[in-house]
């Protein structure tokens, strides 16, 4: 019978060793891909911090339910969630490399998170986060879950259209007022064509009885008779 | 001439296979027994064994000589033997066959080192109804007497958690013992 060591060497006999240059390549690839993941995370939360300071109305704190319903929906969960996921995805490898699971979990992760804190503070001072989360793809996010996204500090406002005159729109609101809506320079999200009937969300810049919207998005047919909220919080203002 | 280390064998196999020879000669007993007191299965621990040898022997070129050879081989047993665990004893214990329970009891007695004499039976009994990461701490702070830098080179935790995992596992050693025979008895 067989004892164990003649058995290894049994085993071994036709093999060979992986070469080395693909373990260093591997590892190569395991440190490039921590490094961009965390490049890459830094960029989110610069972004998103950038999002959640400018894009919700959080320079109005308060604890009415409406404004924490509004707060939650034109928070930017899913770069939250994507940053998390990263962070957690970043620890877990770089904890595999290097012996870095030698040292303390805690410490590891607050370095981590320091470092990340730094290189926010980088891209918040060079304009970086500013001029990402205006590029389109971030916008998108945005823009695609109906959070509208205006570069004006606006009033919001829903209404029926009751006539157009002068190529402006005639608006009555929910209270009952008018309302003038100049949209030459109107951003018209969702369906474009608007007909007197539809009630419409307004997002711009009152002037007396007039709003110069920067942007207008019909409301859907089946949203009269039910709750506007979902439609009213999704509106995002934006400080300049 | 100076026998050559470990460490530097593992480096000369890349050259020449016959320097992995005498680390299996060293090694593959150790590591057969370390398994099986993890898996609670001497049969299946050989073929384990097996394995990790020829998994040291096909990554050999991935060793850093930063790391203790044999750190490096009983961190593949690990794996190994918690891959086994993970795929067999999902939502069950492991069961030990008396073969292992005599094989454990032929190694080094730990009671001797962790508790009084008196109790070593009893402490024997009770290190079978423990879960396999705490026995493996135990096993390898106290049967293989490795350092608390070998213990998280080999589990991969921090070096600062070695102590409190083992001081929890003797916590559990000892609240298994209580539970059966009331307060332990124990000295230190």
């Amino acid at each position: 019978m067989e004892n164990l060591t003649e058995k290894i060497n049994k085993k071994i006999k036709n093999t060979k060793p992986i070469p080395k240059w693909e373990f260093v390549s591997w590892e190569i690839f395991k440190d490039a891909s921590i490094i961009a993941l965390f490049i890459l995370t830094v960029f989110l939360l610069g972004i998103t911090i950038y999002l959640a300071n400018n894009y919700n109305p959080w320079e109005k704190i308060n604890f009415e339910p409406t404004y924490l319903w509004h707060s939650f929906l034109t928070t930017p969960w899913e770069l939250f969630i994507t940053i998390i996921v990263l962070f957690i995805l970043i620890y877990f490898l770089a904890r595999k490399i290097h012996f870095a699971y030698r040292f303390n979990p805690l410490l590891f992760a607050l370095i981590i998170l320091i470092l990340a804190s730094l290189g926010f503070s980088v891209a918040e001072m060079t304009g970086l986060n500013k001029n990402l989360a205006e590029t389109m793809p971030i916008k998108n996010i945005y823009l695609s879950q109906g959070r509208l996204v205006a570069k004006t500090r606006g009033v919001v406002t829903i209404g029926k259209i009751k006539a157009i005159k002068n190529g402006n729109l005639i608006v009555t609101d929910n209270l009952g007022n008018n309302w003038t809506v100049v949209i030459s320079k109107t951003n018209v999200l969702g369906d474009k064509v608007i007909r007197i009937g539809d009630v419409i969300i307004i997002n711009g810049l009152k002037k007396g009885n007039i709003i110069e919207a920067t942007i207008i998005k019909k409301m859907p047919e089946n949203w009269r008779g039910k709750k506007s909220s979902s439609y009213f919080f999704r509106i995002i203002r934006v400080n300049i | 001439m100076m026998k050559p280390s470990d460490e530097q064998l593992a480096e000369l196999t890349l050259k020449d296979k016959k320097n992995f020879n005498p680390l299996v000669n060293k090694y593959a007993p150790k590591i057969r027994v370390f398994i099986a007191r993890i898996i609670g299965n001497w049969q299946e621990a050989e073929d384990l064994t097996q394995e990790t040898f020829f998994r040291a022997y096909r990554g050999i070129a991935s060793f850093n000589p930063k790391l203790k050879f044999s750190s490096w081989l009983y961190r593949i047993a690990h794996n190994q033997a918690v891959n086994y665990i993970k795929k067999n004893y999902r939502f069950k214990t492991v069961e030990f066959s008396e073969e292992i329970k005599n094989k454990f009891f032929d190694e080094k007695d730990i009671l001797e080192t962790v508790y009084e004499k008196e109790n070593a039976e009893e402490i024997k009994k009770a290190l079978f109804k423990l879960n396999s990461s705490s026995r493996e701490i135990l096993e390898l702070a106290f049967f293989e007497e490795k350092s608390y830098l070998e213990i998280a080179d080999i589990l991969e935790i921090s070096v600062n958690s070695v102590g409190p995992n083992i001081k929890r596992a003797k916590d559990k050693l000892k609240h298994i013992l209580e539970e059966k025979h009331g307060k332990f008895n124990r000295k230190n």
